[in-house]
C-alpha cells in the first residue's frame, strides 16, 4: 500500500515499490530555482542572438526581412531548448523508501539513468544535510549526503539541491534511526543470561 | 547563381524544421517515461510544445513565401 506523505510528490509510484513491507519516505526532485541558471543563461544567449542579427541586418545591412526570418529562427530554437530543459528537471527523481534509496534521470532521446542502493546490504547509515549560501539558506534548498558503512566503503549517495532539504534530512534521519524494526538486524554486543557478569560479541560472517 | 537571402531563408526553414522535429521526438521520449516512471508530462510543457508548432508552422510558412519571392528574383 502507498504510504502517501508530505515529501511524496504526486504521481503513481508504486512500480518502485518491489520488496515486501517496503514504503515510499520521500519522492522529491530538484527545486524549481535550480532551473533558473540554465533558463536565464539561454535567455541571455538569445536575447544577444536577436540584438546582434538585428544589427548586422537591419543597421549594416537594411534588410528587415532577413533579420526578422533571423529573429524568429531564434525564437523557436529557444522555446524547443525551454522544453528540453523542462523536461529534464522534471524527469529527475529522488526516491527513498524504508528498503532503498534510487535516483531516476531521464533524458528523452539521450539517457535513463537509475542509481539504486538497497539499504538491506548496508550496516551503517550517515545522513549530512549541507546547504550554503544566503540564497539556499533563504529558500531551504539544499543537499542531502546519505553515506553508506562509512568507516569501511565510503560510498555516499546525494540527494542535490533539494527542496525542504533540512525537513527531508530529518525525516530520513529519523526513518533509518528505526530501520532494525523493518528487518532484524544482529546486535553487536548482548547480555548473555544463561552465564553472570558476561556479555557476548555477536557478528555477521559473510562467506 | 542563389543570392544571400535565398541562402538565409533556407537555413531558417531548415532550423525551424530540425527544432519542431527534435521537439516531438522529445516529447514522445517523454510520453514513453509515463509508462517506465508513471509520470505524467505537464500540462503547462504541452501548452508550451502546441505553442512552439503553431509559431514554428507559421514562421515557416511565411518564410517559405519569402523563399519562394527570392527564388523568382521579386
Amino acid at each position: 500500500m502507498q504510504d502517501v506523505n508530505k515529501y511524496v510528490i504526486s504521481g503513481d509510484w508504486r512500480k518502485f515499490l518491489t520488496m515486501p513491507n517496503e514504503r515510499l519516505l520521500v519522492v522529491t526532485r530538484k527545486h524549481p530555482l535550480i532551473l533558473l541558471g540554465p533558463l536565464l543563461s539561454l535567455a541571455f544567449i538569445s536575447l544577444l542572438g536577436i540584438v546582434a542579427s538585428v544589427y548586422l541586418f537591419i543597421i549594416s545591412f537594411s534588410s528587415e526581412l532577413i533579420a526578422f526570418t533571423v529573429v524568429i529562427t531564434i525564437v523557436n530554437v529557444f522555446i524547443s531548448l525551454l522544453i528540453k530543459i523542462f523536461i529534464d528537471w522534471y524527469f529527475n527523481l529522488y526516491i527513498a523508501t524504508t528498503r532503498k534509496i534510487l535516483e531516476v534521470r531521464y533524458s528523452p532521446l539521450a539517457s535513463f539513468n537509475q542509481d539504486q542502493v538497497l539499504l538491506d546490504q548496508v550496516k551503517c547509515t550517515e545522513i549530512d544535510t549541507l546547504k550554503s549560501g544566503l540564497i539556499s539558506d533563504f529558500i531551504d534548498m539544499g543537499n542531502i549526503a546519505i553515506t553508506f558503512d562509512r568507516p569501511t566503503h565510503h560510498d555516499i549517495f546525494y540527494l542535490e539541491n533539494i527542496r525542504n532539504s533540512r525537513v527531508i534530512g530529518i525525516h530520513l534521519s529519523n526513518e533509518y534511526a528505526q530501520r532494525g524494526h523493518y528487518y532484524p538486524q544482529g546486535e553487536m554486543w548482548y547480555r548473555d543470561t544463561s552465564r553472570r557478569n558476561n556479555f557476548a560479541y555477536f557478528d555477521e560472517t559473510f562467506t | 547563381m542563389m543570392n544571400i537571402y535565398t541562402i538565409f531563408y533556407a537555413l531558417s526553414i531548415f532550423t525551424i524544421l530540425s527544432s519542431v522535429i527534435f521537439n516531438l521526438l522529445y516529447l514522445h521520449g517523454a510520453k514513453n517515461a509515463e509508462h517506465s516512471i508513471h509520470l505524467k508530462t505537464p500540462i503547462s510543457i504541452q501548452r508550451l510544445s502546441k505553442l512552439q508548432l503553431i509559431v514554428s508552422l507559421s514562421s515557416m510558412l511565411f518564410i517559405s513565401l519569402l523563399l519562394l519571392a527570392s527564388i523568382n528574383g521579386k
